[in-house]
């Protein structure tokens, strides 16, 4: 984890609020395991403070660039994609944990909601060598993306959508139930809103099956310092509160109370 | 100008620079320490203490607002105990002078806290009487100047270890409660800490925070922060630690000359991990550039 600034080779909107930017980074592209974040600033006079922890979706080591996707929330992640080429931006990265599966583990699912789709891409390059199914679920048709890039790492990518308007019509997590049933699988790897997250642990638990997830949560500082973003993680008698920059994103998610 | 003296004489001890990392941002120095030489603080105050293990506030425990940060962590912290076994010792391998800040729930808990920290190696005591996101303690001392009088007092009967008062803002007249630290016997005034605020999300007509209020702090306190250290400066006569919402060496600048002896640095450390040490380079520019041969000839100058 460094502090470092890095330049804009890319950035496109690929769909409805969604952006694609891709940065110049040796030390990112190498360092990156799936699941990590940059913790990105905004520029210097938008009146916003707090940086965006935003997932690592691909990294290009003979290009030495990394991909971020952002979808635009508010004015903070609007401040970010209005970036241009050659801009420089000022992040500290890689932060946080990863998605850590042990070389005995063959047959993977990915699990993504909406923009939590982007550091399973990551996952998917990274875990190529294994039997990868990738489900994606979308809002809608204009917010599909990276689909092809999932198709190039997967055994077998598939999609849902709310409304029907792309492959299954519904719950992505109703298709993880369905492809459960029907084949082995060794781990769940999940991220995406907390609702689905709570779902696919509930599956998984039910299945006996490995998961991890990647959460999200506002964030202060990204290092560990300031115990801003926490998150409610199962004790022996209880419960207790870990910092999603430090001690996750990634978690397992039998640890996991999915209750605020 | 070759050499700028950048030192200020705080608490008997002269520290290398006035920038103190604040309680709360920075944790016990080691996230930061990858991204700086804390060595070249000024001191380094860590992350507030309880006597117990607390594990803090439900998220979301942060949030942004107009040039501010509303945060409602509450005191997650390993307890006292923990402290001074675990981490202390790591921290004091640092020549960095360290300032313990505390909590308690009742005047005796915070007289625990201090008997244990007697023959540590500490540099001072900071007695957080201010923070506005717990229950029981915290700001409800550091709002009355009787409680703030009585707990000064008691504590200081309980240890020699100098004593510094973190004040709350949220008060009518925060003279009056500097004046009750000064006439108990701290041997400093920290101030301010943040100011009570909340956020509402008017789509979901939800508060953001978990704890529903926070604390407000950054740049958008900084006048209000300045404001009560010019204030408290003329009425009393021990040093002040300045801060709120200092985010470059000209507000750093700007505490000193009205009347802090030091200067902390908080939201910042979130922004940038290496806030501290740009900050001090900063302040020695601002020297540099304005003909000041010592930053300490530029406490208490406002001119008016």
């Amino acid at each position: 984890m460094k502090a470092i600034k890095c330049k804009v080779i890319s950035n496109e909107q690929i769909e409805k609020n969604i952006y694609k930017m891709v940065f110049r980074s040796d030390y990112i592209s190498t360092e990156a395991r799936p699941g990590q974040f940059a913790h990105i600033k905004l520029c210097q006079h938008s009146g916003l403070l707090l940086r965006r922890p935003i997932s690592i979706a691909s990294v290009d080591l003979n290009r030495q660039s990394f991909t971020i996707y952002i979808q635009i929330k508010g004015q903070g992640t609007e401040i970010l994609c209005s970036s241009v080429k050659g801009d420089y931006m000022d992040m500290i990265g890689p932060c946080g944990s990863y998605f850590n599966v042990s070389e005995d583990i063959k047959d993977i699912i990915l699990i993504g909601g909406g923009i939590g789709i982007a550091p399973l891409l990551l996952a998917a390059q990274h875990f190529k060598d294994r039997n990868i199914t990738s489900l994606l679920g979308y809002r809608d048709g204009g917010q599909v993306f990276s689909v092809y890039e999932f198709e190039k790492f997967s055994k077998q990518v598939l999609i849902s959508t709310d409304d029907a308007s792309v492959g299954y019509g519904g719950k992505i997590t109703d298709v993880l139930i369905d492809i459960l049933r029907s084949g082995k699988y060794d781990c769940v790897l999940g991220c995406g809103p907390y609702p689905m997250l709570k779902t696919v642990k509930d599956i998984c638990q039910q299945n006996d099956i490995l998961c991890q997830v990647s959460l999200e949560q506002n964030m202060g500082c990204g290092i560990g310092a300031c115990m801003g973003c926490a998150c409610k993680i199962k004790t022996d008698g209880g419960y207790t509160y870990k910092r999603v920059c430090k001690d996750g994103p990634v978690f397992y998610a039998d640890e996991v109370i999915f209750d605020e | 100008m070759n050499s700028i003296d950048m030192s200020v004489d705080f608490l008997g001890r002269k520290l290398v620079n006035p920038i103190v990392a604040a309680s709360g941002t920075f944790s016990f120095g080691m996230e930061h320490s990858e991204f700086m030489d804390i060595e070249q603080l000024g001191a380094l105050t860590v992350k507030g203490i309880t006597v117990d293990e607390k594990i803090g506030n439900p998220p979301p425990r942060i949030t942004e607002t107009p040039s501010g940060v509303l945060n409602s962590i509450g005191l997650q912290n390993p307890g006292i105990d923990y402290f001074i076994d675990n981490i202390l010792p790591r921290l004091s391998q640092y020549s960095v002078p360290v300032i313990i800040n505390i909590s308690g729930e009742s005047v005796q808990e915070y007289c625990q806290i201090v008997r244990k920290l007697e023959n540590q190696p500490i540099f001072a005591i900071e007695l957080n009487i201010s923070c506005p996101n717990v229950d029981k303690g915290g700001i409800e001392f550091g709002t009355s100047s009787q409680s703030i009088y009585n707990l000064v007092k008691t504590v200081r009967k309980a240890t020699d270890i100098p004593l510094i008062v973190k004040l709350s803002p949220n008060v009518t007249d925060i003279c009056e409660m500097a004046i009750s630290c000064e006439q108990a016997g701290a041997d400093a005034i920290c101030l301010i800490n943040t100011l009570k605020g909340m956020a509402i999300d008017a789509k979901t007509r939800r508060p953001i925070l978990g704890n529903i209020v926070g604390g407000l702090s950054g740049p958008a306190i900084k006048p209000v922060a300045l404001r009560m250290v010019w204030e408290v400066s003329r009425r009393v006569e021990i040093p002040l630690i300045g801060m709120g919402g200092v985010m470059d060496g000209q507000d750093a600048a700007e505490f000193m000359i009205a009347g802090a002896t030091a200067v902390g640095v908080g939201t910042a450390n979130l922004v940038h991990p290496y806030a501290c040490e740009n900050i001090s380079l900063q302040l020695k520019d601002f020297c540099r550039e304005n003909n000041i041969s010592c930053v300490s000839s530029l406490i208490g100058t406002l001119k008016y």
